[in-house]
């Protein structure tokens, strides 16, 4: 057991590094998009680190608890994550619902802690976010119920496994619409634009991080990391088959993870109104149809 | 043993004890009432889970009894809830008008629980409903509106006479008052005529979409701490007649075959989900503590439906782990806003602010029940939205799908505002002095927040309980061991999640202590813009929280109390109609009538 | 001892009465003394009056009398209930003995006579003395409306009376109702029967016949209240009862025309009750429901529960009538806002009215629910589930209306209202809400009697 959760805290230290790694890589990318040169790679672990050495100011016991409430939370998300369909730390546990619930507790906390600063900004980008997380979260369900309908099991292995067995496609190819509309909400989780109206620096002095500092903002940049390095990896596994071996999961992550930041970096950005009509709309209609398509009549490529 | 008989009775007399104590003294007349809750809680604690109650009736007429798992699950739940709640009677009862009688009704409608889930005769079903419809009735008006009574009053007697129709059909068709006998004898037209009357008993009592408006009125204007007694246990009383109705009767009414699933059960099931939408989006728009809880409790209500539509054994014990969650989520939930208001006055949101810097042990229990009512782990309320999500997954059951992800993520934005705006934010200046809850009434408030922990990392033992009820009513339990849950599309190891959390969060505790130590700053301290801000109220963010979410729906949110409105309206048109008709002044109306019912009688036969 | 003595010495006395005013209502109070204390002492049977002892076996006109355990319930309820609310208005009108007396002659001849010709004078008698007694209202013209709709009533009855005179050649109930068995011919005894149903209906405020009630009982006192409520509408339920239990064929369209009206009347009732805003004029609407519920019950054969049903409404009426018509004359409106808060210091009258009211709504613990759960069974036994649905639905807006009335009066409004009940009200109050709690409770000695107290079909059948 000892061993296992050591190989998990692996696994979310892992994903922190990657998730980091790609997100300086990344911000290069975007600077070139942008004809600049852009940061260093590794400019995001900088970044974080100086937060972290920095002494900051506090609002009161429940700003710093909500924190470790967020991190905390969001870490023991990541520990159930698996990498490849053979490597995860607790084998039949990586059930589905954990991921979305589990990762809850840490919103939930750093919602708790950004409120509790007293800003009314930051409750303000709380409120946002939430109503974000109202928006993408029941068309991607959807989509979801309907993977798991037809692999019949929850545990991302299993459906991973699914879709390498021979004969059936990744669920991006089987689902089509499906995949389109799990490709949407999974840029509405990561905050890209058009759906980043949470943190929307212009508008609202930075969202709900506006009072934070020092290593409570680090914290939460850690936090920002594993959480990203989950939604990535979930939209892989249920989607692009998973991965037989780690570097196919690189690989894959990479790619999906590059193009939503490509995309965000073409996009405007959408009122909170705007984006929770919009999600509702077609993404909505899409996952119904694709799991009608799919679950009722039977057609899956 | 334990005789449920003598446990009535001895409410009924404990309650008349109270009564006199409370005369004398509201105090001791409330540390009474929680002692005769909690005997009664030990005695059916004690022999109940064994089934061994004494259900033997030696002086009570026309009244028999019997043990069933289903009733006994239902009665521990609520007299828990009761337990819990009798705790906050000595700080509260003093302020209200009839205090006297407050513990005598409150320990009434104690007996008429236990009566009505362990007695197998219709009607004495029907009487011990009645008895806590019209005993609890009484509580209600002590709180802040007089005419939360009549609505409560008005849709629960609605239920019970739907209820009660269904029971006569029932007794013309098998001739027998026997619960078990009666609904197994029906079949056909009669069983959809008794299994529609029931659903509308079980909707009106739950409070689920179309017969919800007296929820939050109840809930909202209710004392204090029968609030959390509505709410929590109250309801559930819908949940039981559910039961009947959905698994006992289930009427052959056609199958989905997609789904697998009878078209009644289809249909409960679609307006359950009804319910945990419009629950759900009344609940982010209200602004009363209390009443967005009341909305809550109509979503969870939908849960409930939901599930029990579902006929098979992961999904009825998903339905029956979501009673006990929400009842303890609920109980929690509202007590904490209780204990708030006690201190403070209001329910509203708008004018509280920062109560977490007073009442850190109060805000903890609000946090924990909030997050298992969310359907987070490691809290209980995770584990029955995961047993109910599976069900749904199962038979592809898109729309109501969308129904139940909608209000479970919905869930965290209407959990979160009170959390937000009367909690946390800015400690308005006018609370300053506030003090926490009392010990006594921290005591509940402590119980309430480990079992809710509790259910969501040790489900197993709850759940074996439960498959004994699923084993009763015909269907197949699910695998427990002591840690893992085997669902149908995978297994749950909560304790697991839950040691992993708490790895987790050591994790997190343990940077964040090794880190430099922040300085503590006021929370008036903040970034403005350059602004000055001196008010504490002007950098409260508390009012109309998600306004842009609101806007969309504004419109269309009064539609359903707009339509109650309409309808008492007609009836009282109605009303005068008849005395226009036939309460005239004028004489000759009368002879009109006479003449006109003479020649109708006469036509064709005489005439 | 004879029964024809609970009819003449009311009556005697009614005369005497007039002569010496001072006596008079001490002569009440013994007269309805002996009137109760004889009825223990009577035996069941009939009883010939005047040597017409061979009325029964030849065709001869001849008056008798028959006393039966359905009798007996009623005229001790008659009797005693005229005797209380006497005692209660003792001071405040003493004038009104002499037309007690006179009332409580009519109503106890009503109730005991077989001869149809007979009733009809004892219909006149009882229905006078409620046009006297209805003038304490001080409302002229509402009694003067009753009086005319009364009257209307009893030509009404008079006149189907006569047909059917005209038709079987005798008025004698028990030879009428064995030649009309004999006879076979039910569609011929449709006139007759409508015009006296209608003739009963009037006095026993079925709709549509009772626009008369609003006037009276909308302006009614402490004294016309319970009498008109209480003991009127008791005992021409009961007599509606032995009507519609023996005399009346109701078959074919006469059934459906009359279970319309009633059903109609249980649901306008509360209906009405419900769009009203004056205490006096919910309570009035809601004893035409029950009224009419009632008549449902006698019509579809269930007699026992519809006596006690008659019985526990004439008592909750009184207590009702009485709490609100003396709160009315000391507030000076009948409105139920003026009268908010009415309980906050008559805790214990808001007790009993409570209860009673509890008891009327058909609540759990008391008399009114378990009467209610009977009569309902056993309408379900003879599969009448439409009726069972009317009677609940209007029993739920009925529970919505006076459950509105009970918090309102239970808590107070911005001004405080003074009003106080003697203890002679309070006590018979007590009594009244004690006994429905008892009943409530231990409903056994309820279910000791069953449909065969009316005895009248034994003697058709037995000569």
């Amino acid at each position: 057991m000892i061993l296992n959760i050591l190989i998990g805290i692996g696994i979310a230290f892992f994903g922190f590094v990657l998730q980091t790694s790609i997100a300086g890589i990344n911000r290069k990318i975007v600077g070139r998009l942008q004809k600049r040169h852009g940061p260093r790679w590794y400019q995001e672990f900088i970044d974080i680190f100086k937060l972290l050495s920095k002494r900051s100011i506090t609002h009161g016991w429940i700003f710093d608890f909500g924190v470790i409430m967020a991190l905390g939370g969001i870490i023991a998300t990541a520990m159930f994550m698996p990498l490849t369909n053979n490597f995860l730390a607790f084998e039949n546990f990586d059930n589905f619902f954990i991921f979305v619930y589990l990762i809850a507790v840490g919103m939930l906390g750093m919602a708790m802690s950004a409120s509790g600063s007293g800003n009314p900004w930051a409750s303000i980008g709380v409120m946002r976010a939430l109503t974000t997380m109202l928006a993408y979260e029941v068309p991607f369900l959807i989509v979801v119920l309907t993977i798991i309908n037809l692999t019949g099991n929850s545990s991302l292995t299993e459906i991973m496994l699914y879709q390498q067995a021979s004969g059936n496609n990744w669920f991006l190819i089987a689902l089509p619409i499906g995949g389109l509309v799990g490709f949407i909400a999974l840029m509405g989780m990561l905050g890209k634009k058009p759906f980043e109206t949470y943190v929307a620096p212009a508008e609202i002095a930075s969202g709900p991080m506006v009072e934070y500092g020092g290593k409570q903002l680090g914290m939460l940049f850690i936090m920002n990391e594993i959480s990203a390095f989950i939604e990535v990896s979930l939209f892989v596994h249920l989607f692009l088959g998973g991965a037989t071996n780690i570097f196919e999961f690189l690989i894959k992550y990479f790619v999906v993870y590059t193009l939503a930041n490509l995309i965000s970096s073409v996009n405007g950005r959408f009122k909170i109104d705007q984006v929770v009509k919009f999600f509702y709309k077609w993404p909505l209609i899409m996952a119904v149809t694709q799991a009608v398509i799919a679950i009722y009549f039977g057609w899956v490529i | 043993m334990a005789s449920v008989e003598l446990l009535i009775l001895f409410l009924v007399g404990a309650g008349v004890i109270a009564y006199i104590l409370t005369r004398f003294n509201t105090f001791l007349g409330s540390i009474f009432t929680i002692f005769a809750v909690m005997f009664v809680f030990v005695s059916l604690a004690g022999y109940g889970f064994g089934m061994n109650m004494d259900t033997t009736v030696n002086i009570l007429p026309g009244i028999s009894f019997t043990e069933t798992y289903l009733g006994f699950y239902f009665a521990i739940i609520i007299v828990f809830v009761y337990l819990m709640v009798s705790f906050f009677h000595p700080y509260y009862l003093s302020e209200y008008k009839y205090k006297n009688s407050y513990n005598l009704l409150f320990l009434l409608s104690l007996a008429g629980i236990l009566g009505a889930f362990y007695t197998d005769n219709f009607l004495n079903l029907f009487f011990f409903f009645e008895l806590i419809i019209w005993t609890t009735m009484f509580l209600i008006p002590q709180g802040k509106s007089k005419e939360a009574a009549v609505s409560y009053f008005g849709f629960s007697i609605a239920g019970s006479v739907a209820m009660l129709i269904g029971i006569f059909i029932t007794y013309n068709v098998s001739g027998t008052f026997s619960i078990y006998q009666g609904l197994a004898a029906l079949s056909g037209t009669n069983a959809i005529f008794v299994f529609v009357l029931f659903i509308i008993a079980a909707f009106a009592k739950l409070g689920s979409f179309p017969l919800h408006i007296w929820l939050p009125i109840a809930h909202g204007n209710a004392p204090h701490p029968f609030s959390p007694v509505l709410s929590g246990a109250l309801v559930k009383l819908g949940a039981f007649i559910g039961v009947l109705a959905l698994i006992r009767i289930a009427p052959a009414t056609g199958l989905f075959t997609a789904m697998d699933l009878p078209i009644g059960q289809y249909v409960v099931a679609i307006l359950g989900s009804m319910s945990i939408v419009f629950g759900t989006l009344m609940a982010i728009k209200e602004d009363d503590a209390k009443k967005l809880l009341a909305y809550s409790s109509m979503s969870h209500g939908g849960y409930i439906l939901v599930a029990f539509s579902i006929l098979n054994g992961i999904a009825f014990a998903g339905g029956f782990y979501h009673i006990l969650a929400h009842a303890l989520a609920s109980a929690g939930a509202f007590m904490a806003i209780a204990a708030v208001a006690r201190a403070t006055g209001t329910t509203k949101m708008k004018e509280l602010g920062g109560m977490i810097h007073k009442m850190p042990i109060t805000y903890l229990a609000y946090l924990i029940a909030i997050i298992s009512m969310a359907g987070i782990p490691p809290m209980g309320g995770f584990i029955s939205k995961w047993l109910i999500f599976q069900a749904v997954i199962d038979k592809g059951m898109i729309f109501v799908g969308i129904a139940v992800f909608f209000g479970s993520v919905g869930s965290f934005l209407y959990v979160f505002r009170p959390l937000a705006a009367l909690f946390l934010g800015q400690e308005l200046t006018e609370y300053k002095k506030v003090k926490e809850a009392p010990l006594l009434m921290l005591i509940p408030t402590f119980i309430l927040m480990g079992l809710n922990v509790y259910t969501g990392v040790f489900p197993g033992g709850i759940l074996k309980f439960i498959n004994n009820i699923i084993v009763e009513l015909g269907y197949t339990g699910i695998e427990v061991s002591t840690y893992e849950i085997n669902g149908t599309n995978g297994i749950l190891n909560p304790a697991l999640i839950g040691l992993i959390f708490a790895v987790g969060s050591g994790i997190a505790f343990l940077i964040f202590i090794v880190l430099k130590k922040s300085r503590k700053v006021e929370l008036m301290d903040t970034y403005t813009a350059a602004n000055f801000v001196h008010d504490e109220h002007l950098l409260h963010y508390a009012v109309d929280f998600y306004a842009p979410l609101e806007r969309l729906y504004e419109k269309q949110s009064n539609w359903m109390t707009k339509f109650y409105t309409a309808l008492a309206e007609k009836v009282r048109e109605l009303g005068k109609l008849g005395k226009y008709l036939f309460m005239s002044k004028n004489i000759s109306t009368t002879v009109f009538w006479i003449v006109a019912i003479i020649i109708f009688l006469l036509w064709g036969e005489v005439l | 001892m004879n029964a024809v003595l609970l009819i003449v010495i009311p009556l005697l006395a009614a005369f005497i009465s007039i002569v010496s005013k001072k006596i008079a209502p001490y002569l009440l109070l013994v007269v309805g003394l002996f009137n109760i204390v004889l009825l223990f002492f009577l035996e069941n049977g009939l009883v010939f009056i005047g040597g017409f002892d061979v009325a029964m076996n030849s065709d001869l006109l001849g008056i008798s009398l028959l006393l039966d355990t359905y009798a007996r319930m009623a005229l001790w309820l008659i009797n005693g209930l005229i005797l209380v609310i006497f005692c209660l208005n003792f001071k405040s009108y003493k004038a009104f003995s002499s037309i007690l007396l006179l009332a409580m002659a009519g109503l106890n001849g009503l109730l005991l006579t077989n001869d149809l010709f007979n009733f009809f004078v004892f219909l006149e008698i009882s229905g006078i003395a409620a046009y006297l007694i209805t003038s304490a209202n001080k409302k002229p013209v509402s009694t003067f409306r009753y009086l005319v709709i009364g009257a209307i009533g009893s030509s009404l009855f008079l006149f189907g009376v006569v047909v059917l005179y005209a038709m079987y050649g005798t008025l004698n109930m028990i030879v009428m109702i064995q030649a009309i068995q004999a006879s076979g011919n039910y569609a011929e005894v449709i006139l007759p029967f409508t015009l006296m149903f209608i003739g009963l209906g009037v006095e026993a405020k079925l709709l549509p016949f009772n626009a008369w009630v609003k006037g009276v009982l909308g302006h009614s006192n402490t004294l016309t209240g319970p009498m008109i409520a209480g003991v009127y509408a008791a005992a021409m339920s009961f007599v509606l009862g032995r009507f519609i239990t023996n005399l009346f064929v109701f078959e074919g369209s006469l059934l459906i025309v009359v279970t319309v009206l009633l059903a109609l009347g249980i649901l306008a009732g509360d209906v009405m009750a419900f769009s009203s805003t004056k205490t006096r004029e919910i309570l009035l609407f809601s004893s035409i429901a029950q009224a009419s519920i009632v008549a449902l019950l006698f019509v579809n054969g269930v007699i026992i529960w519809a006596v006690y049903l008659i019985i526990a409404n004439a008592l909750s009426k009184t207590v009702m009538f009485l709490v609100i018509n003396k709160a009315t004359k000391d507030v000076g409106s009948d409105e139920s806002e003026a009268l908010r808060g009415l309980f906050v210091n008559n805790k214990l009258v808001g007790l009993t009215f409570t209860l009673v009211t509890l008891s009327v709504m058909g609540l759990p613990l008391l008399a009114g629910f378990v009467i209610k759960l009977n009569f309902l069974t056993q309408l379900a036994g003879i599969g009448q589930i439409v009726l069972i649905a009317i009677i609940l639905v209007a029993s739920v807006i009925e529970g919505i209306y006076f459950v509105r009335l009970i918090v309102k009066l239970w808590y107070p409004g911005e001004s405080e209202i003074s009003v106080k009940y003697n203890y002679s009200f309070k006590a018979v109050f007590i009594v009244i809400a004690l006994a429905l709690l008892v009943f409530g409770t231990y409903s056994t000695p309820l279910t000791k009697l069953d449909n065969t107290i009316d005895t009248v079909m034994e003697v058709v059948n037995n000569g």
